[in-house]
């Protein structure tokens, strides 16, 4: 469906990155620096001590290692996980196979790759040490890390809703969707893509994650819910619109703050028009689609000349012109 | 003592701009940059010290390469303290940024480096390492394989699956925001 990603765009933010030797935000103390380089040069051991120091270490290493194999052997749980079809029909894929499973059956399956519910359908996921998910109507997972240390699930496409037991903060549950990362903090939420308009929402059912994302992280409490759309721009449809989208049992968005504090906020309103013309804009980008992203970033530009985003605007526009122009 | 001071002063203002343009391509602006100059150079003294199997051929791409290393340490270090550090933290202020949202720092064209940045940081460290120093710090194949101590045909497969480590998770990004 899209062209595969541009290697040298997506490692343009790094690659084309100008170096400051002087200025004031890269400044260096030279002498601390050198007095570093002599303290280590000054505390490099001898060779013989060395070796001695290496024969310790690896002694150590040993006793750690078989210390740390019966620690995991005790605490990671089989490598397999219970796939039961609740409703409708799921599929398991690996690769380019897909095999239906059965339903109203308990599967016993070696960490399949990814998971597929039908239209109308329902799965449950369970792992050995009591970690539950179920996934919801078109909902696609992959759970190649879910037997991992820290548990991870990649959400593709839907809504899951995770029942996470106590764990070790080690290995904290994650649910990893394109846009956020949602780090269980021993609890109950629901995780939901939205296809249409691109956000992720998480809704928080008892106890608290945490979601990380582009802008850092937010600590999300029960019974609140988060999303990574941008402020609504009126009272009405977005807020509404993002309690339709949300799965059925999920807490009601309105009860989220942020929602009350955003649909309160007319300049926020504004500043929603032209958050949502820069980021069609950068997805147009990203996506290649350079007419597009260039009138998205256009209409930024001389809709709102005063916003704090065109000089964002003003940068991606100049990319996308240079790349375009021949 | 004064000799050494010397010769430390020397390769600190030799290598200094080398050191710098490693961090700061990856890094960009960190809080923590002079400690993370201070920390290359300390390895770069101790590296230099050890008996090596081979002669370092070029010292200002060998530098590099290890800067490199600390900057991808750094970036791991980073996304390792946002996972755990700030669970233990008091909650409410975190909480509290539900209600708002910086909305233009989460669209800044910034975010492209932090995509780029903890995707790099969660990648297989090698597969990271080569990509940064073959893309990023523009060294070809053969001084990847020599920085890196493997063969240019493992180089390679560490860059090529790099690559595709960086486009699958870019796909994923793409296809969920342009369905």
């Amino acid at each position: 469906m899209n062209s595969e990603p541009d290697l040298q765009r997506l490692l343009a933010p790094m690659a084309e990155q100008a170096v400051d030797l002087d200025g004031p935000a890269f400044r260096v103390d030279r002498e601390r620096v050198l007095d570093r380089m002599a303290r280590a040069s000054r505390s490099a051991p001898s060779s013989s001590f060395r070796y001695a120091m290496l024969a310790a270490a690896g002694f150590v290493i040993v006793v750690l290692g078989g210390a740390l194999w019966h620690y995991r052997q005790a605490a990671t749980p089989s490598a397999e996980l219970e796939i039961e079809v609740t409703e409708g029909s799921a599929t398991e894929l690996h690769g380019n196979v897909r095999a239906q499973l059965l339903p109203k059956q308990a599967t016993r399956l070696a960490a399949p790759n990814e998971l597929e519910t039908a239209a109308d359908s329902q799965a449950k996921v369970g792992t050995a040490d009591g970690l539950q998910i179920e996934l919801r109507s078109q909902t696609r997972v992959a759970l190649g890390e879910l037997q991992a240390p820290h548990g991870q699930l990649e959400l593709l496409r839907g809504a899951v809703r995770c029942s996470v037991p106590h764990r070790a903060k080690e290995r904290a549950f994650q649910v990893v969707t394109p846009d956020v990362t949602v780090l269980d903090l021993g609890t109950v939420f629901t995780v939901s893509i939205d296809d249409v308009a691109h956000v992720t929402r998480v809704s928080v059912e008892e106890g608290e994650v945490q979601v990380q994302h582009a802008a850092g992280q937010t600590r999300v409490r029960a019974p609140n819910s988060w999303s990574s759309a941008p402020p609504a721009p009126s009272a009405e449809s977005p807020v509404n619109a993002a309690s339709s989208a949300s799965p059925s049992d999920a807490p009601s968005s309105t009860k989220t703050p942020s929602t009350a504090a955003r649909v309160t906020s007319s300049k926020a309103s504004t500043l929603a028009q032209e958050a949502q013309l820069l980021r069609q804009g950068l997805a147009a980008e990203r996506q290649g689609r350079a007419a597009e992203a260039i009138t998205s970033l256009n209409q930024l530009i001389t809709s709102y000349p005063h916003s704090p985003l065109v000089p964002d605007a003003r940068a991606a526009l100049a990319r996308v012109q240079a790349r375009t122009s021949p | 003592m004064a000799g050494e001071r010397w010769a430390h002063a020397a390769l600190y203002d030799t290598l200094y701009p080398i050191v710098a343009r490693a961090l700061q391509k990856i890094l960009h602006q960190v809080p923590d940059y002079e400690d993370l100059v201070q920390t290359s150079f300390e390895l770069i003294v101790r590296t230099l010290q050890k008996p090596r199997a081979q002669p370092i051929e070029n010292l200002a791409t060998w530098s590099s390469a290890i800067a490199a290393r600390v900057a991808l340490d750094a970036l791991r270090v980073r996304t390792r303290e946002r996972r755990y550090f700030d669970r233990d933290t008091e909650a409410s202020d975190a909480v509290a940024d539900v209600s708002a949202p910086p909305l233009e720092r989460q669209l800044d064209v910034r975010s492209d480096l932090a995509w780029l940045q903890a995707a790099l940081a969660a990648m297989n460290p090698d597969q990271a390492q080569a990509v940064l120093l073959h893309d990023v710090l523009g060294h070809d194949l053969f001084e990847v394989a020599r920085l890196t101590e493997v063969s240019p045909a493992a180089a390679q497969k560490r860059l090529s699956r790099g690559h595709l480590e960086l486009k699958r998770r870019a796909e994923r990004l793409a296809k969920s925001r342009s369905k």
